[in-house]
């Protein structure tokens, strides 16, 4: 794996540089140009200094390709005329078109001098860009270094490029070995110890107490979040590129057999038991540049609990966890030790608290949490008299938020729910996830949507849970329903869910297009009640919810691509702008928009939203949307207008073509 | 995560997953595996098969109060959840889920 690994960076590496096809000396080319530049009159000799074989392959760029012959024929003529002047001494001077034919021979050379100085340029742009990075990666590789998470993004990035067939497969397998590999180089804590163990030995029974200090392993400080400002920005919730792809993979065995050592041996240099030695033969197994490596300098700014492991007592034992019940991430956290202040105030204040079942929940509290941390947010929860049957389920559904890390964040995000008159039992109990965000994102998040005019109140007491979708879709949605006229401001806020579903402009056009338009737009509770009964009646009918009669053939899969990631709903103005540049916009906005000799509000409800072919009703602001992102990649116009009209609009076979012949012409 | 394979999530799919969100919410479904693995139980048990749909778009479920959440779910005809969370999950919220 290490050798395919290897071969797909030197791929890389290669492409960075730019291959040159010609079997020319550039170079050389360059020297004319410059000779030329500086005497004008080697103009008139530079040809003689190009063998015949450059010229053909000079010429060879030329196009029609039916012209070459002539001008090579041409050039050769001239070159053998100015060969005679030279070698006779006489000057036969050249014809203005001979003069011409050198000089259209001289802008070839130029040209490609030109492009080869572009090239160079790009291929040391292409190279400080990628190519340093991958010989960066290549060098760790080689000399067994410990690869970063960038490491890992960039090998991710290179097997999804170049292997295209079974890429996952190869991710995986990558990845399992690029865990091992790691976590063969990481320093294990009783490798890692900058300060040499005191061992105390006590004459009488030769018993031996180890006090060293671990320090962390670098799996834990990768778990730990980044850095307060990078905190701000992060939603919990957001999809976003994941770069450790499983935990490093730990062997087990050795791991076992040193934790035997540890605590069933003390370890006395100078007696040298078996057990000894095969820890020895194991730091043997450590490059010393690994361990003169720094370790990740974010552990600097982290805030991790000074944990000890007692060697005498096995702690899980004490509380009657076995190591058999716990998954690799809280074994991971284990090397790190248990902190003793946490362990004790579990076993006085925690113990009846947690679910007894809860192993990994509890391990990693006793990792990554400390009694003043603990003591702090339970002073808090006694302060705001919170519940004991609140901070059970927090213990439980939430354990993270009584690590040290996290020390404030409990109480920041509940004074920020707080000014929005939140009731904290409640919230904890619908939306637990809330007080998974940093304050700092809760706050931005919350004051985004309150600037587009939700009552942040009414969303805390009446959907809580709208705030564990992610902002951006939340501001997408909000943009559309103003865009489709649809008030956000009502009364009823159960509605409000509607933000949150990830397709909403493909619902209210679908809406539109059943005719549901003057009673769509303006009502928020309509909009919703539509959706639960287009989903009851698919349901009851065994049908897809959004999709219908939409056939294979009418799908094109490169569209659909570029529509799904760049689809947004125009406003009056950009729909405006658009028809100005095409005629063919002219066309629909004046046949095949409603017409109602009324002023009612439901005609001009139907006007703004709809068009009419035949019976069938097109969403007016789906075609808009749609084409604009067709004709931004070149779409031809009535092509791109034909795929907009018919987008997911569920028209038979017939309406289909008849649409296809008005618009398409055939 | 290797934990979700008992609910026949692959492990193809569980590194899709992984990919999917950031590291400190994987971190979340580690720690509190024993939540996760309780609402997931509860909805293996109301016939629903595509857990992995359910982790990646509404993973705050992952995380709810397993009683409130059927209280939620037990509104509806058993059928008609399924049906929700297998072909709408991304509008549970609308059926205050």
């Amino acid at each position: 794996m290490k050798q395919y690994i290897l071969n797909i960076i030197n791929t890389a590496i290669n492409e960075c540089k730019i291959q040159n096809s010609n079997s020319y000396d550039t170079a050389f080319l360059k020297e004319i140009v410059n000779k030329v530049s500086n005497n004008q009159d080697y103009f008139y000799e530079y040809v003689l200094d190009l063998n015949s074989d450059l010229l053909k392959e000079l010429i060879d760029k030329i196009e029609p390709e039916n012209k070459r012959e002539s001008f090579l024929a041409s050039i050769i003529y001239l070159k053998n005329l100015i060969e005679i002047n030279k070698k006779e001494e006489v000057s036969i001077p050249l014809s203005k078109n001979q003069e011409e034919i050198l000089y259209e021979l001289f802008e070839l050379i130029k040209k490609i001098v030109e492009l080869d100085n572009y090239n160079e340029k790009e291929e040391q742009k292409k190279y400080k860009k990628y190519g340093q990075k991958y010989k960066a990666l290549m060098e760790k590789l080689d000399n067994n270094r410990v690869l970063s998470i960038e490491d890992y993004d960039l090998i991710d990035e290179l097997i999804n490029k170049y292997e295209k067939e079974n890429t996952d497969k190869k991710l995986n397998e990558a990845f399992d070995y690029l865990n091992t590999y790691n976590y063969r180089l990481l320093p294990k804590k009783d490798e890692l110890q900058p300060q040499e163990p005191e061992i105390e030995i006590s004459e009488a029974n030769e018993e031996v107490i180890v006090t060293g200090i671990n320090e962390p392993d670098e799996n834990i400080i990768n778990d730990l979040p980044e850095t307060a400002e990078q905190k701000i920005d992060f939603d919990i919730f957001k999809p976003q590129s994941f770069v450790l792809e499983e935990e490093p993979k730990k062997n087990k065995k050795r791991k076992k057999k040193a934790e035997k050592i540890i605590n069933e041996e003390p370890i006395i240099e100078e007696v040298k038991t078996n057990d000894t030695k095969a820890i020895e033969e194991e730091q043997l197994e450590i490059p010393t540049e690994v361990i003169e490596e720094p370790l990740n300098s974010e552990i600097e700014n982290e805030i991790l609990p000074e944990n000890s492991v007692n060697n005498d007592i096995d702690p899980l034992s004490t509380i009657g966890i076995s190591k058999e019940n716990l998954n690799d991430y809280s074994l991971t956290l284990l090397d790190n030790g248990i902190n003793n202040s946490a362990l004790s105030y579990y076993n006085q204040n925690l113990k009846s608290l947690f679910i007894s079942d809860n192993y990994n929940g509890i391990v990693s509290l006793l990792c990554l949490s400390d009694e003043e941390t603990l003591t702090d947010i339970f002073n808090y929860f006694n302060e705001i008299n919170l519940k004991e049957e609140t901070i059970k389920d927090l213990l439980n559904r939430a354990t993270e938020l009584f690590f040290t890390k996290n020390k404030e964040s409990f109480k920041d995000n509940a004074i920020l729910a707080l000014n929005y008159n939140a009731n904290l039992e409640e919230l904890i109990k619908n939306n637990i996830t809330y007080f998974y965000n940093s304050p700092e994102y809760n706050k931005n998040k919350i004051n985004l949507l309150e600037n587009t005019g939700l009552n942040i109140n009414l969303i805390f007491i009446n959907k809580p849970q709208l705030l564990a979708i992610g902002l951006d879709k939340l501001l997408k949605n909000i943009d559309i329903l103003k865009k489709y006229n649809i008030n956000i401001n009502s009364e009823d806020y159960e509605s409000i869910s509607i933000i949150s579903s990830p397709n909403l402009n493909i619902m209210i056009d679908t809406f539109i297009e059943a005719g549901f338009s003057s009673y769509l737009i303006g009502e928020l509770k309509n909009v919703r009640s539509l959706i639960i009964k287009r989903i009851f009646y698919a349901f009851k009918n065994n049908l897809s919810v959004w999709r219908e009669n939409i056939t294979n053939d009418r799908i094109n899969n490169e569209y659909e691509e570029w529509i799904k990631k760049e689809r947004k709903v125009l406003s009056d103005e950009e729909i405006n702008y658009l028809i100005s540049d095409y005629a063919e916009l002219e066309y629909l906005e004046t046949s095949k928009r409603p017409a109602f000799f009324t002023d009612a509000s439901s005609a001009s409800i139907r006007r703004k939203y709809e068009f009419k072919f035949g019976n069938n009703i097109i969403s007016r602001y789906k075609v808009y949307s749609i084409f604009n992102v067709l004709i931004n990649h070149s779409v031809s116009t009535r092509e791109a207008l034909f795929y907009a009209i018919t987008y997911n609009s569920n028209l038979i076979k017939n309406d289909y073509d008849l649409i296809k012949k008005e618009i398409l012409g055939k | 995560m290797n934990y979700l394979e008992k609910y026949n999530i692959k492990k193809e799919e569980i590194t899709k997953i992984k990919k999917h969100f950031n590291k400190d919410i994987v971190n979340k479904f580690n720690v509190m595996e024993y939540q996760v693995c309780k609402v997931l139980d509860y909805l293996s048990s109301l016939g629903i098969k595509n857990l992995k749909d359910i982790i990646q778009n509404r993973p705050d479920i992952c995380f709810m109060d397993l009683e409130l959440l059927k209280s939620k779910t037990e509104k509806f005809d058993k059928n008609l959840i399924k049906f929700i969370f297998e072909n709408e999950v991304d509008n549970l919220m609308n059926f205050d889920i």
